[in-house]
C-alpha cells in the first residue's frame, strides 16, 4: 500500500484534479418551453404508453455503468389527480428497481404505481401544478443514457396531460404558462468511476 | 506552506485512473436558507418583485461554465401568480435562458412556475420546486434571485415561509426556503 499527500494535485495545464469517488463527474441539463398535450392511457404497459419525449433528460458521456445518475426535473403540468408519473431508462421500465416505482405495490397493478402522482388540487382549468421528480439509478451503460417520463392514468380511463399550460388556456390572465427544466448528475462510485478505464 | 504536485494522470495500483479534469465537475457552489416569515407584494405588470433572501451568487471560473440552481420555496399565495428569475437585479431575457416561458414571451402570466391552486390558502403553506440553469457567459460576479409577479388583473401578496392567515400556530405551519447553486466546469 502506498500513500501520497498533497494540498492540491494539478494536471500539467494547471487544472485541479478531483478525487472522483462521490464526486460529480458529468452534468447534463434540459429545458422545455413548449405547451403540448399528451394523452395518458390507463390499463396499458408503461413501455407502450405515450412517452413525454419533450422532457427527455440525456446523461451524456457516461463514464462507467456502475456510476450513479441523480436526475431531477422541475415539472409544470396540469392534469387530473388520478395520474402517475414514471421514468423510463433507455425506453425500458424496470418494475421494482431502484427508484422506478413503488416496490410494495403488486407487480400487476402497475398502472397506479409511480414515482410521484398528480396533485388533488382545487382546479385543473387554470394555474398548472409544480412537481419535483427525482430519479436515482445506476447508469447501467456508458455513453448516453436517456431518461424519459411517462404519464399514466391510474384507472381504466384516459386523460390529457398538459405541459407548461393549463387545461383551460394556452396563456392569458390567470392561466399561467411555465417552463420544465431538468438536470442529471453522474456521481462517481467506488465500484465504477470509469473515466478512462 | 502548501504543496503542489503536477502530473498528467493518476492511477491506483490496479491501474484504474483516479483523476478528473474538472470538466463536468462541480467547481464552485453557493447555498441559501431563509426561515423567517416574509411578505412580497406582487405587481401585475413589470418584471416581478425579487425575494432577495434567496439570492445565490457565483463568480464563474470560466465564462463557458454551466450554472445549475435549485430551490425549494415554501409559502402561501393566491394561485394566480408566476415565479421568475432575475440575474443581477434584472429579469433574465437571454435567448434560451429566459427567466420566463420563452414561447409566449414576457407576459404577466409567463413564468418558470405558477402559483399553487390548493384547496385552502389560510393554513398549511405549499412548496415550489424550482430548477434553473444557464451558461455563465462571464467571469464577473453574478447573483440570481427568484421574483414573483401577479398573473392577473389584481395585485397581491406572496407570503413566504408561512400560511396566509397566521404567522405560526397549531395547524398554521412555519417553514423554510432553501436553495443551492453549482458551477459546472466545461
Amino acid at each position: 500500500m502506498s500513500f501520497l499527500y498533497a494540498d492540491n494535485i494539478r494536471d500539467t495545464s494547471g487544472n485541479i484534479t478531483i478525487p472522483p469517488y462521490g464526486s460529480v463527474i458529468n452534468t447534463s441539463t434540459m429545458r422545455y418551453d413548449g405547451r403540448p398535450g399528451y394523452y395518458a392511457r390507463g390499463w396499458i404497459a408503461p413501455s407502450n404508453q405515450n412517452t413525454l419525449f419533450a422532457l427527455r433528460l440525456t446523461a451524456n458521456n457516461v463514464q462507467h455503468p456502475n456510476n450513479i445518475l441523480v436526475a431531477s426535473w422541475q415539472l409544470s403540468i396540469e392534469t387530473d389527480n388520478n395520474t402517475t408519473f414514471k421514468v423510463l431508462k433507455n425506453g425500458s421500465w424496470q418494475d421494482n428497481s431502484l427508484g422506478t416505482s413503488n416496490a410494495s405495490a403488486p407487480s400487476d397493478e402497475w398502472y397506479w404505481k409511480g414515482l410521484v402522482c398528480a396533485y388533488h388540487d382545487g382546479d385543473n382549468s387554470s394555474t398548472p401544478s409544480n412537481y419535483r421528480l427525482l430519479y436515482i439509478c445506476r447508469a447501467g451503460s456508458t455513453g448516453s443514457v436517456n431518461l424519459d417520463i411517462v404519464a399514466q392514468a391510474a384507472d381504466d380511463g384516459g386523460r390529457t396531460v398538459y405541459i407548461n399550460r393549463t387545461y383551460g388556456s394556452g396563456g392569458q390572465d390567470a392561466h399561467e404558462i411555465c417552463v420544465c427544466t431538468g438536470v442529471v448528475f453522474e456521481i462517481a462510485h467506488e465500484n465504477g468511476v470509469g473515466l478512462t478505464d | 506552506m502548501s504543496s503542489e504536485l503536477r502530473v498528467n494522470d493518476i492511477y491506483n495500483l490496479a491501474g484504474k485512473r483516479l483523476s478528473a479534469s474538472g470538466v463536468g465537475n462541480v467547481v464552485s457552489s453557493d447555498f441559501t436558507q431563509f426561515c423567517e416569515p416574509y411578505l412580497v407584494y406582487t405587481q401585475n405588470s413589470g418584471n416581478g418583485t425579487r425575494f432577495n433572501a434567496l439570492s445565490l451568487s457565483v463568480t464563474p471560473k470560466k465564462s463557458s461554465n454551466i450554472l445549475v440552481m435549485q430551490w425549494v420555496i415554501t409559502g402561501e399565495v393566491s394561485w394566480n401568480e408566476v415565479l421568475l428569475i432575475h440575474r443581477n437585479d434584472d429579469l433574465v431575457t437571454d435567448g434560451g435562458q429566459q427567466g420566463f416561458n420563452n414561447e409566449v414571451g414576457n407576459n404577466r402570466w409567463s413564468g418558470l412556475l405558477g402559483g399553487w391552486y390548493d384547496n385552502n390558502n389560510d393554513s398549511t403553506p405549499a412548496s415550489w420546486k424550482l430548477t434553473y440553469h444557464c451558461v455563465a457567459n462571464t467571469t464577473n460576479r453574478l447573483y440570481f434571485t427568484p421574483a414573483v409577479r401577479s398573473s392577473q388583473g389584481n395585485e397581491d401578496w406572496w407570503r413566504f415561509n408561512r400560511a396566509w392567515a397566521s404567522n405560526g400556530q397549531g395547524n398554521y405551519e412555519r417553514t423554510c426556503s432553501i436553495g443551492y447553486l453549482f458551477e459546472i466546469g466545461t
